[in-house]
């Protein structure tokens, strides 16, 4: 899709494009499953920053792709496979920490590079999959069915459901691990919780922006609320609003202009965080010293 | 009869081949106040971690309100401070009220809000941060952000309150103030405490017992026994036995 050439975009031809834009159910489906995924990145984002594992998105987003070649090898629904493969190795991750005395970047690297390795495996062994597979890796969320938005959206729900059930536990867990121990917080169940809550999030937003970028949507909102926030439920507000607007004006933007929607996406994410970056430091350098 | 808020049988703990505690044995009860003082390294630490069950020990048990650290289940009764370099992440984007109010997490269910919410203003008047409330823990001072960490372990007004190094960055003010505020809990209400501390020149001004650690123990009991005791003069030498028992009354 490509703005009309007719010698200059007015105000008229953009509403047009604007009001098409909203006629299309396929791009109502990608709206709505991306909004409620966005919520959900965001969220779990914020927690996943604070309790210094960034990069377990991206590790989880690794296993993905070995699970989505196993879901085309014995073509079955990749979503179905991905969730409990990625949730088994998110714990996976988490045992590795806690029991082998490994760290956990170091956990990451060694269940993310059995994904990959997995993956490539499955596709060598099996061609003829893999256009599949790498369509795979880059997302298209405009692609969704109906089955999937209602998967989406229910999967969406429980997880945001659960972190606002278990919100005061999550927040002192991400603070003080050891205090909230004393407070009487299943610490290992709750990691635990968090880990498969991850791993729901990581398979969800393989489809609205790719395997590839799905950790972006885990940080990207996380640190940019993080450079305005007043406090923590400000922190979970910003990093949603920043994430969900960054869905729609980048669904809206890659339609009319013909891009990728997953990449859109997440550099519109990445602009939200220069702004708000650049934003609090001029303040700062503006503000009177004490 | 007294009730034993804390129990450890010949306690021992080993991390890696280095014995940290070996075979400590003693018992607090409810309305004590006990200094826990002792060098770099000796076991202070280690030692409230395997009372709170976050260490499991090597040897020996410990009780918590007579039950098992593993299947405590009345952590409202506990108020926990831990050494502040482990437990403060300065970016942190969540305000003093929200970190206070960690501390009505195991209290919260079946409390009404309003009794929750005096309880969080009361802690932040005690402390004197109430003005500071909706500041982010990362902006504060570290003797301020110290403060409001105090305030979570007072604010669900627990029986047992267990402090690692309290005092540490605050200024000599509102370490007073503090250490008073302990001392009126423990005298008024019954608290129990206690208190790690480096400060051994004033520990005899607050607490009732004092505990000297040195991997084992080496005193358990009252000021009095100390400061009389002949054998604590070998042991630490006048000058020590003397600064810790200056200002005890």
């Amino acid at each position: 899709m490509t703005l009309p050439d007719n010698g200059g975009c007015s105000l008229e031809v953009f509403f047009m494009e604007v009001l098409r834009f909203f006629e299309y159910a396929f791009v109502l489906r990608a709206l709505i499953a991306g909004s409620f995924i966005a919520l959900l990145c965001a969220n779990l984002g914020v927690l996943l920053v604070l309790r210094r594992l960034s990069l377990l998105g991206d590790g989880l987003a690794h296993v993905t792709f070995g699970s989505v070649a196993l879901g085309l090898l014995l073509k079955v629904q990749p979503i179905y496979i991905s969730v409990p493969v990625v949730a088994l190795s998110s714990l996976a991750i988490l045992k590795l920490t806690e029991r082998a005395r490994v760290y956990s970047d170091a956990a990451i690297g060694i269940v993310s590079a059995f994904g990959v390795s997995g993956g490539v495996m499955l596709a060598g062994l099996a061609a003829g999959f893999n256009v599949d597979l790498f369509s795979y890796l880059f997302g298209n969320i405009l692609s969704i069915t109906r089955g999937e938005m209602v998967m989406s959206i229910v999967l969406s729900l429980i997880v945001l459901s659960v972190i606002a059930f278990r919100y005061s536990e999550l927040l002192s867990l991400s603070f003080d691990e050891e205090f909230a121990r004393t407070s009487g917080i299943n610490a290992g169940r709750i990691n635990a919780l968090l880990a498969v809550l991850a791993a729901v999030t990581v398979v969800l937003a393989m489809k609205l922006v790719g395997i590839m970028l799905t950790s972006a949507l885990l940080i990207v909102p996380a640190v940019s609320a993080f450079q305005i926030a007043k406090s923590f439920r400000g922190t979970l507000f910003f990093a949603a609003f920043t994430a969900v607007i960054s869905v729609w004006v980048g669904i809206f933007l890659s339609f009319l202009m013909n891009v990728p929607t997953g990449a859109t996406i997440v550099l519109l994410n990445l602009a939200f965080f220069l702004v708000l970056y650049t934003f609090k430091a001029l303040s700062a350098f503006l503000s009177p010293r004490r | 009869m007294p009730v034993e808020v804390v129990s450890v049988r010949n306690l021992s703990f080993t991390y890696e081949t280095r014995d940290v505690l070996r075979n400590i044995s003693f018992s607090i009860e409810a309305g004590d106040y006990v200094g826990l003082v002792g060098s770099n390294g000796s076991g202070k630490s280690t030692l409230i971690r395997l009372i709170l069950g976050l260490e499991t020990p090597v040897d020996g048990s410990v009780s918590l309100f007579d039950q098992a650290p593993s299947r405590f289940r009345d952590w409202h009764k506990i108020g926990y401070l831990p050494q502040k370099n482990a437990a403060l992440n300065r970016f942190f984007p969540a305000t003093v009220q929200e970190i206070v109010a960690l501390g009505l997490v195991p209290k919260r269910a079946g409390i009404p809000g309003g009794d929750s919410r005096d309880a969080l203003g009361k802690a932040l008047d005690l402390m004197d941060i109430a003005d500071i409330r909706d500041k982010l823990i990362g902006e504060l001072s570290g003797g301020q952000q110290q403060r409001v960490l105090l305030a979570r372990a007072l604010v669900k007004e627990p029986e047992l309150l267990i402090l690692d190094e309290p005092t540490i960055a605050v200024d000599p003010e509102i370490r007073e103030r503090f250490l008073n505020v302990l001392m009126e809990l423990n005298r008024k209400r019954q608290v129990t405490v206690l208190l790690v501390t480096h400060d051994t020149a004033s520990i005899g001004k607050y607490a009732k017992k004092l505990l000297y650690l040195e991997t084992e123990m080496i005193f358990y009991g009252g000021f009095d026994d100390f400061c009389l005791s002949g054998e604590m003069t070998k042991v630490f030498g006048s000058f020590t036995q003397h600064l810790i028992c200056h200002r005890h009354e």
